[in-house]
């Protein structure tokens, strides 16, 4: 982060999109654990969990960028983020590699790609089999915050749906 | 130019600052006692000094500006010193808004490095030309003329000193502009305050260092700690709770007993840790109210109003963060006061009233509650103008406008709809804001009602916890979904079972009936959408926000817990239902509840709502069977017992308990009465506390026997619905019940008093008669207070019946008729009135006499509730209770004749 030479990207899966973030925003990698829902809160919140004395917010990538949200996997990952005020656990399908970023790899994001999707991306990386999306991570948890008005009056009875499936 | 003052250290500028500003509270305070008080010396020199030092300060840190204001201030000041001219309103005035500008250029520099950029030349003028004009009265113009006076013309500092001339304080009385809503007050009785005028007079020199406002009292003694250190410590307090918890939890598995000594040490010095804290973070309420005089000062003059300002309880502490949320609603209310409710001193003489209005501010500590009341004897408001308002508004419908009670109408005033439309409304004004003001003393967990009579003023009250960072919560679940309710928001803990009779839905609205009263209910399960099967047991935390009574229902309820609240991330700004979230002893999250805001969500449709407020005004005067209840304490376990039997409490020394052969007894009152000990009953070994030398006892006495339970300690003597949550299985026990948050065992004196004296109930019993026995129906739903009389009336040879309602009742009825009939009036099902007339009614219970037992009476103009009843007695009288069955059922059976009286309370004449 202090050099630019030096960046690493973490990649992870969020659906079956390949996104990279900035291994210096990611303070811990964790795998799956219980956590205590937060009734009416919006769709993409799964909920708290206790980080050594420190409560975290949950959200769920997928429901972020509009997947539909998937059942708890072996390989789903918590990818705790330390963002301005507090610390944010974002659950991801899989985690990949770390990889050196090289900035001349950086390509910016196609027009084909989602609005949602272009809103929190900071460019494309190209790679033989994949494409990795590189993410913005305040612009993705900016996302997330406005969603919680929209999601506020958003059909109830996927929110039940959810809950139900969380037990 | 000021930009390059700044190359100063920080350190000195800070502590420029805060000198400065320190200053200023005391300037504005020495200026208003100046006011009412205009020729001391003492306060114009301090006044004057204030001024100096900030003079002389911005000039070395080369604040131009500041030190302009403040050289023409001071000048000024020198000058009224130099002539020995009193300080009269207007320059006192002019004086304020002086300290006023400083403080701006202070804010500035502190916030922006720099002198805002604010044109206070006029100012200046003023200042000037006041001392010009002061030193043209006196006639003396050698001395001591400022060499920057400017040639400003006189015309101007004669029009904004108008009464600079006349030495005498007359306020120009003129009819303010703000219409008033007063209809002619009718009373005359200003608000009786004894306390001086305030602002108290500073004496000594407020020199920067010395003091802070009332704040704090010692300067010795004490050290500045930065807030952020504070607020850090308190967090990682907050923290040593929680591992507290944890290890608590983890060693209550374990059974080595070094490491439960250990933990149990910790845990003590964790909590005077918290506490002590907690103490730190408590500032006076005085720092919050120090600008209220200035602000009544101000409006009342600019609205040409005489206005007087009395506080009591400035030394009140409130948590910072509490107090800093506090502060603007406060100012809100006050203004709106001063504006709206104090009457122009015109209206007020029309009135009969004094013409200065007084305002009342008030703060006190209560049950871990600060009270605030804000209090103006001004003209208050009608509650039918704000039905009117609601009912054109939408928020009222015409049959609730009808039904509402007048207070239920005030408390309308913070209802958002009233509140904007206000704005434009000549009703009042009052209400404007009020909607904010609520919802700002919510945030911090209070709540805020009205009160108020035409004609004579209005009072708010606001009630709020004095601490938030570490409460004390109940843990309720729905399914595996726990939440945290703020006890302090809890009173009551009931099981309601889904199939019990005491729900009502009406108009789409679930209601439970608590004693009479309909309680509208949040069912968690439903309200947060948790999807979950309704279950079939479940409870219901009664929850009294202050602003409104309703219940949650939930399934289970886990227990208390004290609980660190911590914030909710950014993902939950829009979720008002919950106020922080917590990490429990498990080391699981919960979220916790904000009970206001779940009772708004209770969005009770009209006709419901209605139909609430009906019931409300039905029940409004047999509401609940509030007991008084005495707690007594032994050990860590609370013990509840009524306080009708109890009939002194005594502190007896240890001597004075003797023993007679197996049994303790104590001379008392010229009888010698059984002694039982408490833990004695209770299998209690001896401890150090034995070794004390002054024994808690009571002396419990039905009205004819007495005896002496020692405790001990007692706790304290409660209000208090009794209300059995949870049945025991222990003989002594009638059951578990929670008072203000802590489980309490409902002793079953009779049992207890058969331990003591295995005869005290056959005593009476074996009298000289061996009469035909009588029959009781005995018709009461509380289990409490039939477990309480039915024992004493088989004591005295009654048959007791016992019939748990009305329909209950009218059952034996019709099996076997009883020689009396003593029922409740207040009970589900079917209330004492109707099964009265049903039974007169009847004509094969003809002659049987009624007899009424309630706690609340109906008034005796009531005739028509009346008539059914032979007597009324209230539950509290309990020493004519057993006199007034004897006469009756006497008269009943024997045609008038009372025998009955003398066989069943011979020693009536010789109790207390």
């Amino acid at each position: 982060m202090q050099s630019s030479d030096s960046k690493e990207l973490l990649t992870f899966l969020v659906g079956h999109q390949w996104v990279g973030l900035d291994i210096d925003q990611v303070r811990e990698v964790l795998s799956r654990q219980p956590f205590t829902p937060v009734p009416m809160a919006s769709a993409a919140v799964l909920g708290l969990i206790n980080l050594r004395g420190r409560v975290v917010t949950i959200l769920d990538a997928r429901t972020v960028v509009g997947i539909p949200m998937q059942e708890e996997e072996a390989s789903q990952r918590v990818l705790i983020i330390e963002s301005e005020s507090e610390a944010i656990g974002l659950v991801v399908d899989a985690v990949g590699e770390v990889m050196p970023l090289e900035a001349d790899s950086i390509e910016s994001s196609p027009d084909s790609l989602p609005l949602l999707w272009k809103e929190f991306s900071d460019g494309i990386i190209q790679q033989e089999e994949r494409v990795i999306l590189l993410m913005n991570i305040k612009k993705f948890l900016d996302i997330s915050i406005q969603q919680q008005t929209e999601t506020k009056d958003i059909n109830d009875d996927t929110r039940a749906i959810n809950q139900g499936r969380r037990k | 130019m000021s930009d390059d003052a700044f190359d100063m250290d920080d350190e000195l500028l800070t502590v420029f600052l805060e000198e400065s500003n320190e200053g200023l509270e005391s300037l504005d305070e020495s200026l208003m006692a100046l006011e009412s008080d205009p020729g001391n010396d003492d306060l114009l020199a301090s006044v004057f000094r204030t001024m100096h030092t900030i003079k002389g300060n911005s000039g070395f840190l080369g604040l131009e500006r500041l030190g302009k204001i403040a050289h023409a201030g001071e000048d000024l000041l020198s000058k009224m010193r130099a002539m020995n001219f009193p300080a009269d309103e207007n320059i006192v005035s002019l004086l304020l808004e002086t300290s006023d500008a400083i403080r701006s250029i202070l804010t500035g520099v502190e916030t922006e490095g720099s002198e805002p950029e604010i044109d206070h030349e006029p100012l200046v003028r003023r200042l000037k030309a006041s001392e010009r004009l002061l030193e043209s009265l006196s006639g003396e113009s050698a001395t001591e003329t400022s060499t920057e006076a400017e040639n400003t013309p006189l015309e101007e500092a004669i029009e904004t000193e108008p009464a600079a001339a006349t030495e005498e304080k007359v306020p120009i009385e003129t009819e303010p502009a703000a219409a008033t809503e007063e209809k002619a007050p009718v009373e005359t009785e200003p608000v009786a305050a004894t306390e001086e005028k305030v602002p108290a007079p500073v004496k000594s020199a407020p020199a920067p260092k010395a003091k802070k406002g009332t704040a704090k009292p010692q300067a010795s003694g004490s050290i500045r700690v930065d807030l952020g250190l504070l607020d850090a410590m308190m967090n990682q307090i907050s923290e040593l709770v929680l591992s507290r918890n944890r290890l608590m939890q983890l060693t209550e598995k374990t059974a080595a007993p070094e490491l439960i000594n250990t933990c149990r040490d910790i845990n003590q010095i964790t909590e005077h840790l918290q506490e002590q804290l907690l103490r730190t973070r408590m500032q006076p309420i005085s720092t919050i109210w120090g600008t209220i005089p200035r602000i009544v000062r101000d409006i009342a003059k600019q609205l040409g109003k005489k206005i007087r300002v009395v506080m009591e309880g400035q030394d009140t502490e409130l948590d910072r963060t509490i107090l800093a949320a506090l502060k603007d609603p406060l100012t809100h209310i006050i203004r709106n006061s001063c504006d709206h409710g104090i009457e122009s001193p015109e209206k007020r003489r029309l009135a009969g009233k004094t013409i200065e209005g007084t305002l009342n501010l008030q703060a006190k500590q209560e049950s871990g509650f600060i009270i605030i009341t804000i209090q103006d004897d001004g003209g208050g408001i009608s509650p039918d103008i704000i039905k009117t308002k609601a009912l054109s508004m939408g928020v009222l419908n015409e049959r609730q406008a009808e039904d509402i009670s007048d207070n239920a109408a005030l408390q309308l005033i913070f209802n958002a709809g009233l509140s904007t439309a206000e704005k434009v409304s000549d009703l009042s004004g009052r209400g404007v804001g009020m909607d904010v003001v609520r919802t700002e003393i919510e945030k911090v967990g209070g709540s805020v009602d009205i009160q108020s009579e035409v004609g004579s003023g209005t009072t708010l009250r606001i009630r709020i916890p004095l601490t938030l960072a570490i409460i004390p919560t109940m843990i309720v679940g729905c399914g595996e979904q726990r939440f945290a309710i703020p006890q302090m928001n809890v009173k009551e803990l009931m099981s309601a079972h889904a199939d019990s009779e005491h729900w009502h839905e009406i108009a789409g609205s679930r209601f439970f009936r608590v004693r009479g009263r309909l309680l509208p209910i949040v069912n968690l399960n439903d309200t947060l959408k948790l999807g979950l099967e309704a279950s079939k047991s479940g409870s219901i935390v009664l929850i009294d926000t202050g602003e409104r009574i309703f219940g949650i229902a939930v399934d289970r309820i886990y227990g208390a817990e004290e609980i660190v609240v911590k914030p909710l991330g950014l993902h939950f700004q829009t979720l008002d239902i919950y106020n922080g979230c917590s990490i429990l002893g498990d080391g699981s999250v919960v979220p916790i509840l904000e009970c206001n805001a779940l009772g708004h969500l209770l969005n009770l449709s009209k006709e419901a709502e209605a139909a609430q407020i009906m019931d409300d005004e039905k029940s409004e005067k047999t509401l609940a069977e509030i007991q008084h209840t005495l707690i007594f304490i032994q050990g860590e376990q609370r013990y509840a017992i009524p306080l009708v039997l109890v009939e002194r409490l005594e502190h007896l020394g240890k001597e004075q308990i003797e023993r007679s052969g197996e049994h303790e007894i104590l001379q008392y009152r010229g009888q010698i009465i059984p002694v039982l000990r408490w833990k004695d009953v209770l299998d209690i070994e001896e401890d150090e506390a034995e070794k004390t030398e002054h024994l808690t006892c009571l002396i419990l006495s039905d009205g004819i026997k007495r005896m002496c339970l020692q405790v001990e300690g007692i706790g304290e003597i409660l209000e208090i619905p009794m209300e059995i949550k949870m049945p025991s299985d222990h003989p002594l026990f009638l059951g578990t019940t929670v008072i203000e948050g802590k489980a309490t065992e409902i002793v079953d004196i009779y049992e207890v008093i058969k331990r003591a004296d295995p005869g005290w109930f056959n005593s009476t019993r074996n009298g000289k008669h061996q009469q035909e026995q009588k029959h009781i129906l005995f018709v009461e739903d509380a289990p409490f207070f039939r477990g309480l009389l039915a024992p004493m009336l088989e004591a005295k040879g009654y048959d007791v019946w016992i019939a748990r309602d009305g329909v209950e009742a009218c059952a034996i009825l019709e099996n076997k008729v009883p020689d009396l009939l003593l029922t409740d009036l207040e009970m589900p099902n079917m209330d004492g009135y109707e099964l009265a007339a049903w039974v007169r009614s009847r004509t094969d219970f003809t002659g049987m006499p009624i007899i009424a037992l309630t706690s609340n009476p109906p008034d005796e103009s009531e005739t028509g509730k009346r008539a059914c009843f032979d007597a009324i007695m209230t539950k509290e009288d309990r020493p004519t209770l057993m006199d007034q069955f004897g006469k009756i059922l006497g008269k009943a059976s024997t045609g008038g004749k009372t025998d009955i009286v003398h066989d069943i309370s011979p020693e009536q004449d010789g109790g207390p």
